[in-house]
């Protein structure tokens, strides 16, 4: 009789707790969006609206809080760090970062990792090994595109376009910042292209913050192609060869800007590389969002796919829909 | 561990209360189910009907804004077009106030001839060098088909330089026109480019608002006009069935994309043949209806609660008495004597009675036999007593006789007197239980009738501690055994072996032990095993009453611990030794002893 009365008062205490829960859940507001700080260098640059597009996308799709911040240029893992520490004040519960010129960046970032799950998004971090100048893996997740085979396909392009042949040829090359993955890969992939190309370099030059590369170029001699590796430098040197008729130089370059696609469609750059900047922004929303439904989830790093645009290309159908990303 | 289950007995509240609660919870849970299914399909249906409402008043939002289009473009083929001549500057004057007019709808409005060469155009902006009208498809379906107008799919215009360098995505709405150019007519193109993002802007509108459905728009062969989710359509990480739904009538169809089922709902917008596309996942689970899941589910948790509650208290009561009943008759075959419970309802109250007047019927029939089998015995033992007295009395007159005869009147007398104490003590006024003085009293009348009787053969001892004559005692348990010690002792022996019988008495804290020793022929091993046990293989003799009687008589009134216990050695001698219990010879015990039920060892 006591085991009846016993087992009678189990029962209901554990259907109580039952109906508590039911309770609970029925009077709950909805969860909090988790939110996702998103720090990448000059925020509001026409090169990141794709990217930004897609992260947006997802972020609508996955029901996550996005935080672009607002940034001018970063230049070293100082600034990344102030700026990652006051997302973590405002509430963050993980980061798409840009790594920031430097090699103490990568510490910096992996010490964020440890408590908020952090994507690199764009370029790698750039620290070399000592032994044979490789690049250190980071450890970290990293969604971007190939930089090196971005470079790479740029120097085929400038082949192509003359015909495989370049030789005796005058190349300029204007890269990103100094110290950053993104400009050392592009760089060696385009050098690794021409090699055997037989033309000459030049110059092979960096941009550096607030410099205007097309003022810069103009203290080297006239080159018979110039290599931009950067979006804002080749919106840059475009401009410049608006304002110069001579149109000597054809420019190729990397860009992510529907300036950059115009300046092709305009005759002032002569090809374009472009990479998939929304798939970079959605992909690295999406996986956060997966990690924060099954936090043993476990982001691989991925590479986004780029699209070589000519003049030629840009009206065609499959060009439009991927430009629509950067409207 | 199921067939322990089931072959393990349950008490009547546990089966009971198993039964209903399964049954609560069985009904609950349909019950629940029930409802939740037909909340679930109700606010779906109500979600479709939705869907369809929005649906069809965006399709009217964007019908009504393609006619205004199309009237804009009547209005300047009509009243610009026809009526004044494209180089007369009130052309011009008449198309830019049209396009400003309307700008905020209209991209551009151009008009070009045949061949597609530009006549004019508003805004008026520099056309791109090297782009061919003619080539654009545009131009193309509007020269192919003159008589219709003629919407194309979202595209990138080309046609003009933009100084902020920006792309600007149209739809273009072309139809043929007839130019007035001097006095010779010529045909043209008449292109009105509209904004994408106001048909953009009305879908998105609609898509942020309802995000348990989403709405696309594509054309009459299936092409995406707008999606929600175009550059993941682009990209593969999304599906959509646009082609199959450009085949489709207005209505709500069923569909499946990767597994998931959808309603599908279809609005074809009249002229473009556009269809405008509502799609509700059947899978997904609202936030309303997973509120209400719960709100379900804590209900019947509720009623489950409540119905157990009632269970028990219900079970409770049905059980109760016939658990209380099972209690006290178990308690009474357990050997207590409860009263048998009598309660609850009249049924059980009526079971309690018959099983109460049952025992008591029992219990009554019980005393009956018992009484009926203690006279028996009395009778029996009675009977054995008296078995004692016509042998015995037929030898000691018969040597009264003898001394009468040979003039020893004296012993005659005496003997007679010894007689009539013999008699007198045991007759005891038909009491079973008398002192132990009394009972020696009777031995030595018995044994000095003996002794006469053997002419002095052999000699009495007494040895009785006087502390034990106020002690009881089943009268005639002496007489017996001093009759054995005689007959197969020492009756037979010769006076100079000095045959000798000693009767002892003496008290060991609660027991008494009257012993009688005699030093005659003694008795075989195996006949001091049986003599207590099996009185057919012992001879009889004397009076007849051996000593398994004496040892049931005491056995019978005191119990089993007590009676006689025998030691014998061939040659030696016998010694027989009486075991009683020491109860003090009074008056009340003495009634005690003789109702005492003679079953009770």
């Amino acid at each position: 009789m006591k085991k009846n009365k016993a087992t009678f008062l189990i029962v209901e205490i554990c259907l109580a707790i039952l109906v508590v829960f039911f309770v609970k859940h029925i009077f709950e507001d909805d969860e909090p969006q988790k939110r996702i700080a998103v720090i990448i260098d000059n925020s509001g640059a026409e090169k990141w609206d794709s990217f930004v597009n897609g992260l947006k996308q997802a972020a609508a799709v996955e029901n996550v809080h996005l935080i672009v911040c607002n940034t001018d240029e970063i230049e070293n893992a100082e600034e990344q760090r102030n700026l990652i520490r006051e997302q973590l004040d405002n509430g963050a519960d993980a980061f798409i970062i840009q790594a920031a010129p430097g090699a103490d960046v990568l510490k910096m970032l992996q010490t964020t990792n440890q408590t908020k799950p952090v994507v690199i998004v764009a370029n790698d971090v750039y620290e070399k090994n000592t032994d044979d100048n490789t690049n250190v893996e980071s450890g970290l997740p990293i969604i971007m595109p190939d930089n090196y085979k971005m470079g790479y396909q740029l120097g085929l392009e400038i082949l192509k376009q003359n015909n495989n042949d370049i030789k005796g040829k005058t190349v300029g090359i204007v890269s990103g910042l100094k110290d950053t993955e993104s400009a050392e890969d592009r760089r060696q992939g385009l050098i690794d292209a021409l090699s055997d190309a037989g033309c000459e370099f030049t110059f092979d030059i960096y941009t550096t913050s607030g410099e205007d590369a097309a003022s810069t170029i103009k203290r080297y001699d006239t080159v018979d192609y110039m290599a931009v590796l950067e979006t804002n430098a080749l919106e840059q040197i475009g401009q410049a060869n608006t304002e110069d008729n001579r149109k000597r130089t054809k420019v190729y370059g990397i860009g992510h800007s529907m300036k950059c696609v115009y300046y092709v469609d305009d005759g002032l750059v002569d090809s374009l590389v472009m990479s998939d900047g929304y798939d970079m922004g959605y992909r690295s929303v999406v996986e956060l969002a997966r990690l924060f439904e099954n936090r043993f989830h476990s982001i691989t790093s991925y590479t986004t796919d780029y699209r070589v645009i000519n003049k030629d290309d840009i009206f065609k159908e499959e060009t439009q829909t991927f430009l629509q990303t950067c409207e | 561990m199921i067939r322990k289950i089931v072959k393990r007995e349950f008490d009547i509240q546990s089966m009971i209360m198993a039964v209903l609660t399964m049954l609560t919870v069985v009904t609950s849970v349909l019950m629940g189910f029930l409802l939740y299914n037909r909340y679930g399909n109700a606010s779906r249906q109500i979600e479709l009907r939705d869907t369809q409402r929005l649906l069809e008043s965006t399709a009217t939002s964007i019908e009504t804004y393609l006619r205004n289009m199309r009237q804009i473009e009547d209005t300047i083929n009509y009243s610009v077009i026809q009526e004044l001549d494209v180089s007369d500057a009130q052309f011009n004057q008449e198309l830019s106030l049209l396009y400003e007019t309307n700008k905020d709808k209209i991209q551009s409005v151009v008009l070009c001839d045949d061949n597609g060469q530009l006549i004019a155009a508003e805004p008026v902006i520099v056309q791109k060098e090297g782009v061919d009208i003619s080539e654009q498809s545009w131009f193309r379906v509007a020269v192919g088909e003159i008589e219709n107008m003629h919407f194309s799919v979202p595209h990138i215009q080309n046609l003009f330089e933009d100084d902020s360098y920006r792309y600007h995505r149209v739809i273009s709405l072309s139809r043929s026109v007839d130019i007035i150019d001097g006095d010779k007519p010529r045909n043209g193109v008449l292109l009105v480019d509209m904004k994408y993002s106001n048909i953009s802007d009305i879908l998105d509108r609609i898509n942020r608002e309802n995000k348990e459905c989403y709405y696309y728009l594509c054309d009459g062969d299936g092409n995406i006009i707008y999606h929600p989710h175009a550059m993941e359509l682009f990209r593969g990480l999304f599906e959509e069935n646009n082609m199959d739904v450009a085949d489709y009538k207005d209505g709500i169809y069923d569909d499946k994309i990767n597994g998931e089922k959808r309603k599908v709902i279809v609005s074809t917008i009249p002229y473009t043949g556009w269809k405008l596309v509502g799609v509700v996942s059947q899978n997904a689970k609202t936030d309303s209806l997973s509120r209400f899941r719960y709100y379900i589910m804590s209900i019947i948790t509720l009623l489950i609660m409540m119905n157990l509650l009632v269970n028990r208290i219900i079970t409770k009561k049905i059980s109760s008495p016939i658990l209380r009943l099972d209690n006290s008759v178990k308690a009474y075959e357990a050997g207590e004597k409860p009263n048998i419970y009598i309660g609850g309802s009249s049924e059980i109250r009526h079971l309690g009675h018959s099983v109460q007047k049952s025992y008591e019927q029992i219990e009554s029939l019980m005393r009956e036999i018992v009484d009926q089998q203690n006279k028996r015995r009395k009778s029996e033992i009675d009977a054995l007593q008296s078995q004692i007295h016509p042998h015995f009395l037929y030898n000691t007159l018969e040597s009264i006789t003898w001394m009468i005869e040979g003039n020893r009147n004296k012993d005659a007398v005496f003997m007679i007197s010894e007689l009539a104490k013999l008699f007198r003590i045991s007759l005891s006024k038909g009491k079973t239980i008398i002192s132990i003085e009394d009972e020696l009293q009777h031995c030595r009348s018995y044994m000095n009738i003996q002794k006469y009787r053997y002419r002095e053969k052999f000699a009495v001892q007494y040895d009785i501690d006087e502390e034990l004559y106020s002690y009881c005692t089943v009268k005639l348990i002496l007489q017996p055994i001093l009759e054995n010690a005689i007959y197969y002792g020492v009756g037979d022996m010769d006076e100079d072996d000095e045959p000798m019988i000693t009767v002892k008495g003496y008290r060991e804290e609660n027991d008494i032990y009257l012993c009688v020793e005699d030093n005659g022929m003694g008795m075989r091993e195996e006949d001091v095993k049986n003599i207590l046990t099996d009185n057919q293989k012992v001879p009889k003799h004397g009076s007849g009453v051996g000593l398994i009687n004496v040892h049931a008589r005491i056995q019978l009134m005191f119990g089993e611990q007590y009676g006689l216990h025998v030691e014998s050695e061939a040659d030696e001698g016998t010694v027989v030794t009486i075991h009683l219990p020491a109860i003090p010879f009074t008056k009340e015990n003495c009634e005690e002893l003789e109702k005492t039920d003679i079953w009770k060892g």
